[in-house]
């Protein structure tokens, strides 16, 4: 990549950001339409992407933007009031200029004239809203510029040579001065003489003072009440707002200092600035904000980052145990510190690692607020647990998914509102996106209060496909189950299932791809809930480290009931690998048998460990049960993605590796292994 | 890159015959580890995973992807660390009889391959080049990758 396409690839990712950004405040707006800071980030943005689209030759885009900057400008200046017209004309701009992102400057005809049109949409909103307020312009536009009532004065003091002898210390009059407001002082020293000439006790010295302050030119009169006499003073208003910070100030203060010319009244007046730079100034004051507040590292630097720390948390604990081994108390003592220092060393990469799941929510506001819009449908949509950090490829492949769950909500989860009235439901929908901790998982719950998944139906369709015999009894849970078959469900028969398993088998399948689950619960007249259960894949997992046979194996504590030693008593008891535990029976697996180990001797020793995840129950029977164990997961890469037990690998202290045992995987294997249901579906998905 | 054509290849020794690999996609050469460490639920090429460097790589072993017998661990056993491309993802090493050496090769020498026999999963080669009087067949590293995957 050349230079030049760096910096395009670059300016495009920003945008996309800026894009993001406006977006989050077109929503906020939307039910604030009053909000002037809202107006001015969407004016920010705007601006950005035209600034940076002109630089980089995205001219048409430059261009586009430019006229909705327009709109916003007048806006801003309160020449236009937000009106919903107005958001919808702004999100349907917004979309047209990601398409100008993506594809430059290269449009077909069609969407020149699109691009032709929407422009000319702008123009004609511009003009029927410009009339509209112009009567209180010019009061507004005042309070904008100083919203404080700061006026600026430029005072000069040129005290008569005995002003010492009464004892004044004009110092002290220019702090007076200073403790007013923000001022700046020059001090004009072209009288004082040769060292050879000069009385100690003559005041030889000159200031003029730029002074903004909200006080009355009589307060800054009374400062200088008991030198009045004894001094020439000069106070002056020379503008309305503070010119303290202008640059042009600063320049004619440098200017005068070093020439030691007093300044004239029209001088400072000119340094006044016009508001349109006052504007720009805040503006960059903000922008700075922001770049302190956050950087932007490239994703393939943090990558770096969290491989380089887990390696060295690798050879801290060879370290440790070298230290352990040698009974060398310096070195041991060295080592402690290395064990802490990497500790949090690693604690911080993997959260520098992690990005919030809010980066991707606007995304899904947006398509809920269009798609209602469409439809006409009165949707809440609430979310919950925004804060929720994810590992960056997980948020990646989730959100594909997400909408595609979202989309099927509004288009077939929830009714029309009359339909909504009829089954004597409040007329507004509801869309719940939860997101929470659960243990070693995240689950992201969507629910919406629609008409629920009529099993009957699905039976059905089921049958009439051919994917299950007819009178086949199945539970609820295994019904449901049947939408994620592929070729289940396709778009011409949407309706006769309520929609549902339109594409889950997609769905599914991209949410195994980040060694997730998906799984759909639903009550007919309701509503529905697609649960997504996730695994932080990178981060530090608790792990309970057993073995079986010659390896060593994690298995992720959170997902652990109880351990009990599996006597051969209670294995002879039990039938069809079921056994019962405090009346409760329980299927087991023997982790010998499913890694394809040789088998247990009788003579020897084995353990049981209950898992459950949900409300699925599983007994896993190993060799021995060796410690507690907090260790770092690493991918096993795609090589080893189909062998379905081990989500990840960890390496030990010694070097070692050991599997980790991915529980939710190893509850699937056993429930298919024994599920009618899925012996009867034809083409099962893997 | 601009074009495909390999300069340097890597060769070495399974049983009986000499395979190579372009030498520019060869990240590491590593002794035979004490413990691979088994993924359980793989195919038996696949004889496991080692820790290169704190990332965890599979190993897949060249003799039964040859369909060859393999015997005990030889000192002279090794392992070709190889990285298609910089993404750790698909990183792989293949356990290899003994390494032979690295070898300048001129475009003009690499011969198709002629397949003299069925036994091996590799059917395809980027080329066979008469070196020392042994013919060295090199390695499609995409094919070879595609066959890991499945």
């Amino acid at each position: 990549m050349d230079k030049i396409d760096q910096f395009k690839a670059k300016f495009v990712e920003e945008s996309m950001d800026n894009i993001r950004d406006l977006e989050e405040a077109l929503l906020l707006l939307e039910n604030d339409m009053e909000n002037q800071e809202l107006i001015e980030r969407i004016f920010r943005a705007m601006h950005s992407i035209k600034g940076g689209g002109a630089m980089f030759g995205f001219n048409r885009l430059s261009e586009f933007t430019h006229h909705l900057e327009t709109i916003y400008d007048n806006v801003r200046n309160k020449k236009i009031n937000v009106n919903s017209e107005l958001i919808t004309l702004t999100f349907s701009a917004i979309d047209r200029i990601m398409h100008l992102l993506k594809f430059g400057d290269n449009l077909s005809k069609n969407e020149l004239s699109d691009f032709n049109s929407a422009i000319a949409g702008f123009e004609s909103f511009l003009k029927g809203n410009a009339s509209e307020k112009k009567t209180n312009i010019q009061t507004k536009n005042e309070e904008l510029v100083n919203p404080e009532g700061e006026k600026s004065y430029l005072i000069t003091f040129i005290p008569q040579a005995e002003l010492l002898d009464n004892g004044t210390n004009p110092f002290l009059l220019l702090d007076d001065v200073h403790a007013l407001g923000k001022a700046v002082t020059v001090a004009f020293t072209s009288k004082i003489p040769d060292i050879d000439n000069l009385k100690p006790d003559t005041c030889y010295t000159f200031w003029q003072i730029i002074l903004s302050t909200a006080q009355s030119i009589n307060e800054i009169k009374e400062v200088f009440i008991f030198v009045d006499g004894e001094c020439e003073l000069h106070i002056d208003q020379v503008a309305d707002a503070s010119i303290i910070n202008s640059p042009k100030l600063k320049e004619l203060l440098d200017k005068a200092s070093t020439t030691n010319t007093l300044l004239t009244l029209n001088e400072v007046k000119n340094c006044v600035e016009t508001p349109e730079e006052a504007a720009e100034k805040k503006k960059a004051a903000v922008a700075k904000e922001h770049k302190i507040s956050s950087i932007r590292v490239s994703s393939h630097k943090v990558d770096e980052l969290v491989t380089l720390v887990s390696e060295l948390v690798i050879t801290q604990s060879q370290l440790s145990l070298f230290a352990e081994n040698n009974n060398d108390t310096t070195i041991a003592a060295i080592a402690e510190n290395i064990q802490k220092l990497s500790r949090q060393l690693r604690d911080n990469a993997f959260d520098i690692s992690l990005i919030p799941l809010q980066s991707e929510l606007m995304r899904f506001q947006r398509l809920v607020r269009d798609l209602s819009k469409e439809q006409n449908k009165d949707i809440d949509f609430i979310i919950e647990g925004s804060d929720i950090e994810l590992d960056k490829t997980i948020i990646e492949n989730l959100t594909d998914p997400l909408l595609h769950i979202l989309r099927n909500c509004i288009d077939h989860g929830i009714e029309s509102k009359e339909e909504r009235i009829a089954a004597g439901k409040s007329p507004k929908g509801t869309i719940l996106f939860k997101a929470y901790n659960s243990g070693a998982n995240v689950i992201i719950e969507v629910s919406d209060d629609g008409r629920g998944i009529d099993p009957d139906i699905i039976m059905n369709k089921a049958v009439k496909k051919g994917f299950i015999k007819p009178n086949t009894q199945l539970a609820k849970e295994e019904i449901f189950e049947l939408l994620f078959t592929s070729g289940f469900s396709t778009r011409e028969t949407v309706s006769d299932i309520s929609g549902r398993g339109v594409g889950m088998d997609v769905v599914r399948r991209k949410i195994a791809g980040i060694r997730g689950d998906v799984s759909i619960d639903s009550e007919k007249g309701k509503g529905t809930i697609m649960s997504i259960r996730l695994p932080f894949t990178l981060s530090i997992i608790d792990g309970l480290l057993i073995k079986v046979a010659a390896n060593h194996y994690v298995l992720p504590i959170s997902s652990i009931e109880t351990i009990f030693s599996a006597e051969k008593g209670r294995k002879d008891t039990s039938f069809n690998y079921v056994v019962t535990i405090n009346n409760e029976q329980i299927p087991y697996i023997d982790l010998r048998d499913i890694f394809k180990e040789a088998e247990r001797t009788d003579e020897e020793y084995s353990q049981m460990i209950l898992i459950r995840t949900d409300d699925k129950k599983l007994g896993i029977i190993a060799d021995s049960v060796v410690g507690e164990y907090q260790t770092v997961v690493k991918p096993l890469g795609r090589f080893l993605e189909k062998q379905g037990y081990v989500s990840g690998a960890s390496i030990m202290g010694d070097g070692t590796i050991s599997m980790v045992i991915d529980t939710s995987r190893l509850l699937n294997a056993r429930r298919f292994k024994k599920e009618t249901a899925r012996e009867m579906i034809k083409n099962p998905v893997v | 890159m601009e074009t495909n054509q390999i300069n340097t290849i890597l060769s070495f020794i399974v049983k009986d015959n000499i395979f190579a690999v372009d030498a520019l996609q060869v990240l590491h050469i590593l002794e035979v580890p004490d413990v691979i460490t088994k993924v359980p639920n793989t195919p038996d090429y696949m004889i496991g995973v080692i820790n290169h460097h704190g990332n965890i790589v599979p190993v897949v072993d060249m003799r039964l992807i040859m369909e060859e017998e393999i015997g005990e661990k030889e000192k002279n056993h090794s392992i070709i660390i190889i990285n298609p491309s910089d993404s750790q993802e698909i990183r792989f090493g293949i356990y290899v009889d003994m390494i032979s050496e690295v070898i300048e090769i001129k475009p003009e020498d690499l011969k198709e391959t002629v397949l003299d026999s069925k036994k091996g999963m590799i059917d395809s080669y980027e080329g066979t080049i008469l070196h020392k009087n042994t013919f060295i067949h090199i390695i499609d590293l995409k094919h070879l990758s595609q066959i890991i995957d499945n």
